[in-house]
């Protein structure tokens, strides 16, 4: 099935679409949803976590929990960037999008 | 991350349900539940939940089964989401006790209610009590109609048997209205989300819903007023959209995603 048009959202996916960020700015911080899709065996499981950041530290637990940065730096240093602009975006402001 | 329940540090279950005012506050973050706009605003509902009920962390998981071989696992976090990330590395899905308690059962309870009989289960117990959940109130979501989709709330505290006090007979009924109405409004989203990308139609709802009901061809057609042929043209378009094999795992799938009802039509 196909996925929603994310228009006022960043995404930043992997070459292989196997996991895919999609970050905005929210009231309360930076909402991230990071999608996985794994197929292991017969069973594939399609995994999306969803939590909003205030501060850069929590993120920065989060990414250092994802082996996924191991097998897509690329992906992960691109997250990063986009995390980091949002949530200086949202200091500056301080208003949603 | 939302720390908005540290002004109720210490205070016991029993301290928290007995304050002036919980009753309504607790009704006016359920009532706030199914008219969120997004999922961003459902997560700042789920830390306001967190704040009235005195917990560290709120997580909200829904899980559906497409079919025998794909399920979907997706969860809203309030608190330190970075648990559901080794939560998932160590694929645990299938072996979870919370959720294996929630697709059987509809009472809330305390976690140490629910036996961890494999160990596994005692290691996703333990990544949760790493990550704040020392105590844990599972409340299941369970939907009807025969399907496999089902919803959990997990309340996290920090502090040990918070939710072993008698006062979560008082939460109980708070926490059960929450999971629901934070359950029916992400069916509520997903099937928007699905409808709109895949540009489904009301006659392509119908169309499922009557097989969905078991009706042959023939009589999909007579009640649509169309030729079987085209039914049976119809029905593999809307096959190739969702990539399902036959009609009957696409009026499956679409039930299972709140598209229709599962043993009749959305009106």
């Amino acid at each position: 099935m196909k996925q929603p048009d994310l228009v006022g959202h960043r995404m930043v996916t992997s070459h292989d679409g196997v996991v895919t960020f999609v970050l905005r700015r929210a009231t309360a911080g930076v909402h991230v949803e990071r999608r996985h899709e794994d197929s292991e065996g017969s069973q594939a499981h399609v995994a999306s976590v969803q939590a909003i950041f205030e501060t850069g530290e929590m993120f920065a637990q989060f990414v250092d929990m994802d082996n996924m940065r191991f097998t897509y730096p690329l992906t992960y240093e691109h997250l990063k960037r986009h995390f980091d602009e949002l949530i200086v975006e949202r200091q500056s402001t301080s208003q949603p999008l | 991350m939302n720390s908005s329940s540290s002004g109720n540090q210490h205070r016991s279950l029993y301290e928290v349900v007995g304050a002036t005012g919980f009753a309504s506050l607790a009704l006016e973050v359920i009532q706030r539940a199914p008219k969120a706009g997004d999922a961003a605003e459902m997560l700042e509902i789920l830390a306001a939940a967190n704040h009235v009920f005195g917990a560290e962390m709120a997580v909200f998981v829904s899980f559906i089964r497409d079919d025998e071989s794909r399920e979907s696992f997706r969860f809203l976090v309030a608190g330190n989401p970075a648990w559901c990330i080794a939560y998932q590395q160590n694929g645990w899905y299938a072996n979870d006790a919370w959720l294996l308690y929630a697709a059987t059962n509809s009472e809330p309870v305390s976690d140490t209610a629910i036996p961890l009989r494999t160990r596994w289960q005692r290691a996703a117990r333990a990544l949760a009590t790493q990550h704040g959940a020392v105590s844990a109130y599972v409340v299941p979501a369970p939907a009807s109609g025969g399907l496999s989709r089902l919803g959990l709330l997990v309340l996290g505290s920090a502090q040990s048997q918070y939710f072993d006090s008698p006062a979560a007979g008082t939460i109980k009924v708070f926490a059960r209205s929450l999971a629901m109405e934070i359950h029916e409004w992400w069916v509520r989203q997903i099937r928007k989300e699905i409808i709109a990308s895949n540009r489904i139609t009301d006659d392509d709802l119908r169309l499922l819903a009557l097989e969905r009901r078991g009706l042959r061809t023939k009589q999909i057609a007579d009640e649509l007023n169309v030729s079987p042929a085209s039914v049976d043209s119809r029905f593999q378009r809307l096959n190739a959209k969702f990539n399902r094999p036959n009609r009957r795992a696409t009026a499956n799938l679409a039930a299972e995603y709140g598209l229709i009802e599962p043993c009749g039509p959305l009106n």
